[in-house]
């Protein structure tokens, strides 16, 4: 369904030197490397999540994929087209939600825009009343969509770009952080459609959040990203056995006790009696449990892995 | 074609939200006309033969002009290069239709919503004014209606080119303010271009400009005396000669523009 293979993006940029004549007769631009040679390939009914810093490339290759850019070099293809040939069989059958950008109609009500929509996307009239209505009752939005879009929350209006992206059932959905600056609730109700779109409809989603909690309710696979280069693509749970090497013991201690004890495990990261909590390292992790077994005395054991978020940060960290 | 009505009905439902707005501009708009107008009514008043040009026709020149003046030169496309630089026009980009039908149809809501306003205005006004309607000139109406189409088309791919200037530019408002004063000039919405010198006349008459607003108007008030001094078919030619490259320049910067603007950050 999509296959992108070396695919590099330069962006040029002007640079102003404060020199006014050189400025405007001699500007200089600086090249700057925003996808270095990235390839992939994403199938039906994936839902795979973009993640990686500011400026790491995550919504160029969304552009890219989605027609919008033009690539530097490398091959892009989504169903068969080439994105930028932006062919109308090609469009109809995608959509781009973006958390910071609306495409609905400031002074008018989203039905509006819905109206013009269904329009644009040749849509029948039964399809399009059907589709509202299944939108519209999943988000509760049946009331807002009378309401002029510049009276709405963001909450609200994100709802309603989902909507107005959605009416024509695209097979491909490319949502760049559809959760940026939303409340908590307006988050769970955004994943949740997103999740119960998919599986509807075997939509094939391509999701950038900041907000890792995003990718790791709704994608199976996840590609991370930095400075224009991929540094992992697989599933959620392999990242944490190919990069993660430590896990956290906690205990409930059942009384209090020597610190000597205690410490021989290593510094705890958490020491608030009754909790303790360790980070240790994977192999140490059966010896580790014996001594506690044996020396001491808790109420509850619980080990966890490291967090994703933890282990993204030190992916990061000792690529730069 | 149902998607281009729809963006014309919607255009239409955007300006009825801001209706003070609106009438505002009308006022300008309307300011805009009474000065020429009164200007030249003096003259004409004092002299009477300004150059071939008596009360009548002054008054007849300036009453269709201001019918077709937004008409013609009423446009959207002024949004556009806001609309690139803060990375809107990715909107577009993302729907299956042409970008230009949809400024197009946005152009046409705005043009017959401004023709509607500026007949009422003047229509009202002559009347206030006991001033005579001028009459129609009926023997030049299909050329009126030719001249009128290439000033339709024109306007729209000048307006289109200068917006474009945006993917290469953050600062569009200079040349389009350029642009603005030379169409005022040369298309001869402060005075009658062939008052000028003949030499002039037909210097600026090779231009795309007079074709935006002069030729329709006074193809619709006094083809005649127009009609002395050129030969409508070569104008005709002349402006359809503009027309094809204007066209393909717009077409040729809105591709180039495409694949070379970054949209970074935006």
């Amino acid at each position: 369904m999509i296959s992108v293979k070396n695919l590099t993006k330069i962006y040029k940029v002007y640079r102003k030197t404060g020199n006014l004549i050189k400025d405007i007769f001699f500007r200089k631009y600086e090249d700057i490397l925003a996808l270095d040679k990235v390839s992939f390939e994403i199938g039906k009914n994936e839902l795979v999540g973009f993640i990686g810093p500011n400026g790491a490339g995550k919504t160029t290759t969304l552009k890219i994929l989605s027609g919008i850019l033009y690539p530097t070099s490398g091959k892009v293809s989504v169903l068969g087209f080439f994105p930028f040939d932006k062919k109308e069989a090609f469009l109809k059958q995608i959509s781009f939600v973006m958390g910071q950008r609306n495409q609905l109609i400031w002074d008018l009500p989203a039905i509006d825009t819905f109206f013009l929509n269904k329009e644009i996307y040749e849509l029948d009239e039964e399809k399009f009343k059907k589709n509202l209505q299944k939108l519209t009752t999943i988000f509760s939005a049946k009331k807002l969509i009378q309401k002029p879009v510049k009276m709405l929350s963001l909450g609200e209006r994100m709802k309603m770009e989902f909507i107005a992206a959605l009416l024509h059932q695209p097979k491909i959905i490319f949502l760049d952080e559809p959760t940026i600056g939303l409340d908590i609730f307006s988050q769970e109700a955004i994943r949740n459609f997103i999740k119960d779109y998919q599986k509807e409809f075997q939509a094939t989603i391509i999701l950038t959040s900041h907000y890792l909690e995003d990718v790791k309710r709704l994608a199976k696979r996840l590609i991370i990203i930095n400075k224009g280069k991929i540094l992992y693509d697989g599933s959620l749970t392999a990242i944490l056995q190919k990069f993660s090497s430590v896990k956290y013991v906690s205990l409930i201690l059942e009384k209090e006790i020597k610190k000597e004890v205690l410490f021989k495990i290593g510094k705890p990261i958490v020491y608030q009696f009754p909790k303790v909590v360790f980070r240790i390292q994977k192999k140490d992790l059966p010896q580790v449990v014996a001594y506690i077994n044996d020396q001491i005395p808790y109420l509850d054991l619980a080990i966890e892995d490291e967090k994703i978020e933890e282990v993204v940060k030190n992916l990061f960290k000792n690529q730069q | 074609m149902g998607k281009y009505f729809s963006v014309f009905t919607l255009t239409l439902k955007e300006y009825f939200a801001y209706r003070l707005n609106f009438l505002i501009w009308r006022l300008r708009v309307f300011i805009g006309f009474l000065v020429p107008f009164f200007l030249w009514l003096t003259i004409t008043k004092q002299v009477k033969n300004f150059s071939g040009y008596e009360e009548e026709s002054i008054v007849s020149y300036f009453f269709f002009s201001h019918l077709l003046a937004y008409f013609i030169l009423g446009t959207r496309t002024v949004d556009i290069a806001g609309q690139i630089q803060n990375g809107e026009i990715i909107n577009f980009l993302l729907k299956p239709m042409s970008f230009f039908y949809y400024y197009f149809f946005r152009d046409l809501a705005d043009k017959i919503l401004n023709f509607l306003l500026s007949f009422f205005e003047v229509f009202l006004f002559f009347k206030i004014f006991s001033i005579p309607f001028p009459q129609v000139n009926l023997q030049f109406l299909p050329f009126f209606f030719l001249f009128l189409t290439l000033g339709l088309f024109l306007s729209f791919y000048l307006n289109l080119l200068i917006s474009f200037f945006g993917f290469w530019s953050t600062e569009v408002w200079a040349p389009r303010f350029i642009f603005f004063i030379l169409i005022s000039i040369l298309s001869g919405s402060f005075f009658p271009l062939d008052l000028l010198p003949k030499k002039l006349f037909s210097l600026i008459i090779l231009t795309p400009f007079p074709y935006l607003f002069f030729l329709p108007v006074k193809m619709i008030s006094s083809p005649k005396t127009l009609m002395n001094k050129i030969d409508l078919y070569s104008l005709f030619f002349m402006g359809s000669f503009w027309l094809a490259i204007l066209f393909f320049l717009a077409r040729f910067f809105w591709q180039k523009g495409l694949k070379s603007f970054s949209f970074w950050g935006r």
